[in-house]
């Protein structure tokens, strides 16, 4: 509680207890269990706040700021399985701002050595070392899936900056990212793959902040030495990140705009620099990442694009745009809880298939992994497919 | 008995003042708000849509409506309640106060009704999934007040002049007598525990609804500069 701010404080106090968050709740539908809900963890904060500031707290010299080891347990537990989707700060009816609160949280946790979980806790080391979370070999970040007709330029007014995840776990999607940028006639640039390090999101949404600074100051300087001023990102945690919290740690506004790639893409088919060759005659359905729908507001454009593509009304989720419902693949918790994120993301899966959906549309690399990995097995298949994969067939 | 019941409202401000202190000794420690990029949003629609927010508890209308229509019902009671309840403890009583009377009589039947509604909603159609034990705990407290409050009006030989006597020399540190009517000293203490316990969400969330309108707001601003 000595690193949050009056907002999160005044946060953790408005929660009313109404429990409309539980509704919402990926986990919660999972697994059922109260005590990794948006409320409990709201009620354990403040229990924890009274343990260690409360009156007991200094009335007891020896016990003083030492909080009960079971209420330290049941917290970081419940922080850390939490997907850090923001459905419940949709449905708070004080406002609370979740998807924001849950990595400051966190982040008193680590202070206090009590988090994060498992293999959540290398990642400052790996990323050190390799420039991304997944301790895979920098030098290979790009040379696996880079088409090789793309020309990248070394100086451009737009970059593009591919991300971890897009780049080793979910290749065809930044794949078809690149495709779609060659074909919208922008010249681009792009960090060598050893420059183009992590975006910080995965150390953020773990509570691990002591690097973000060192990342931001590394990347925004890289970019602003090629004359960038439009950062054109894949994944949407990178997005997030760089449009929210990049200019704190930068320390001013950016000297570049932050945008998306479906952002540019529905720019390009509008100007006519896109063309769609063959459009499709497919039932497609959209999932909203998140992050992208929740954290930034971007919902209209995917859409946009793949109107365009398809000559078919697009289906819709039942909770869709601002309340689309988790993939199970956030808050860097899909590999500490395997289980979770998997039976999350058949539900997800499921919904498509029952509403007779040709392909799921995805716009996101952790759900692109995510649910690719969820869907072997499942006995509802449905074609899942990148939506930047899906506008380069079609050109 | 007139002792205990002026201790007791003693006790109950004490209580209500050292939460307020611990609160403020906590946020005086916060550390400076950072706003991220694209994130203000203030002025007039900012303001106004805010006040809207409040009044009619906006965004849990668009969540539930269902359960919205019960809290919006209790929430506009308690107003009138308390305003009701000024002419115990101001003299003169303003003519303001004086006309509401009638609507504060009909305000404690509505919030009985209200929370009942609410109880029923979350214990029977929710299931009890959704209850918390403090907000059920407040509930039975809401309940016995707004039971014993219209029990109060139909009996007899209740003296008004006596307990406001009482009340306005609990409010000037004095002793006054108290009315010897048990039904009065279960309203007054159950008030006095509701005010001890009142949910830390008055003093904050209309504080948090202003900062999630501007989010709201701003949102779109965010990666469409």
């Amino acid at each position: 509680m000595d690193g949050l701010t009056k907002k999160e404080l005044l946060e953790i106090d408005a929660c009313t207890g109404c429990r409309e968050c539980l509704k919402v709740c990926p986990v919660q539908e999972v697994t059922g269990n109260y005590k990794i809900s948006p409320a409990e963890k709201i009620r354990l904060y403040r229990e924890f706040i009274k343990s260690t500031r409360g009156l007991k707290a200094l009335l007891d010299p020896a016990g003083k700021g030492r909080p009960d080891r079971k209420l330290l347990e049941d917290f970081t537990r419940a922080a850390f399985e939490c997907t850090v989707c923001g459905a419940c700060a949709e449905a708070c009816p004080a406002g609370i701002s979740t998807q924001r609160l849950w990595p400051v949280l966190r982040r008193e946790m680590v202070k206090r050595g009590i988090g994060p979980m498992g293999a959540q806790g290398d990642m400052p080391g790996v990323v050190k070392n390799t420039g991304n979370p997944y301790n895979k070999p920098a030098l290979e970040r790009y040379s696996p899936w880079f088409p090789s007709d793309v020309e990248v330029k070394e100086e451009a007014e737009v970059a593009y900056y591919a991300g971890c995840t897009g780049a080793y776990e979910a290749m065809p999607m930044v794949r078809g990212d690149v495709l779609v940028l060659g074909a919208s006639e922008t010249p681009f640039t792009m960090l060598p793959p050893e420059e183009e390090v992590c975006c910080g999101f995965p150390l953020f949404i773990t509570g691990q902040h002591d690097m973000l600074k060192d990342l931001v100051q590394r990347l925004v300087k890289s970019y602003a030495r090629r004359g960038v001023k439009t950062l054109v990102c894949s994944c949407p945690c990178c997005v997030n990140i760089m449009a929210r919290d990049w200019p704190s740690y930068w320390g001013g506004p950016l000297p570049f705009k932050i945008r998306h790639i479906t952002q540019h893409a529905d720019w390009a088919i509008r100007k006519g620099r896109i063309k769609i060759k063959t459009p499709l005659y497919e039932r497609l359905i959209y999932h909203d990442p998140c992050y992208l729908a929740r954290g930034v507001g971007v919902t209209e454009e995917p859409r946009s694009v793949l109107r365009a593509i398809t000559d078919m009304p697009l289906v819709e989720f039942y909770r869709n745009r601002e309340k689309s419902r988790c993939c199970g693949a956030g808050g860097a918790a899909r590999k500490v809880f395997h289980d979770n994120a998997v039976a999350i993301a058949r539900l997800t899966i499921g919904e498509a298939h029952d509403k007779g959906a040709d392909r799921l549309i995805l716009g996101c690399p952790a759900c692109y992994a995510k649910l690719n990995e969820a869907m072997e097995g499942f006995e509802k298949p449905v074609g899942i497919t990148d939506i930047m994969e899906l506008l380069a067939e079609v050109l | 008995m007139s002792l205990f019941l002026l201790l007791s409202a003693y006790a109950a401000v004490i209580y209500i003042l050292a939460r307020a202190a611990w609160r403020v000794w906590l946020f005086s420690r916060a550390v400076p708000d950072v706003r991220p990029d694209g994130y203000d949003a203030s002025g007039v629609r900012s303001i106004s849509g805010w006040v809207v927010d409040i009044v009619l508890l906006r965004r849990l209308m668009r969540q539930n409506s269902a359960l919205w229509a019960g809290q919006w019902v209790l929430h506009m009671s308690f107003v009138f309640l308390f305003i009701r309840h000024l002419r115990y403890v101001v003299s003169p009583v303003p003519g303001a106060v004086s006309a509401l009377q009638g609507a504060g009589v009909v305000a404690g039947y509505i919030m009985v009704c209200s929370i009942l509604y609410i109880a029923v909603y979350k214990l029977v159609f929710e299931c009890g999934k959704y209850q918390s034990l403090y907000n059920l705990f407040l509930t039975i407290v809401i309940v016995v007040i707004g039971a014993s409050g219209l029990a109060l009006r139909w009996s007899q030989g209740l003296d008004l002049a006596g307990v406001k006597r009482f009340v306005i020399g609990v409010v000037s540190l004095r002793l006054e007598a108290a009315p010897g009517d048990t039904l009065f000293a279960v309203h007054y203490v159950t008030g006095l525990i509701f005010l001890a316990m009142l949910p830390a969400h008055v003093f904050s969330a209309w504080l948090t609804t202003h900062a999630a309108r501007e989010r709201d707001l701003s949102m779109k601003r965010v990666l469409h500069d």
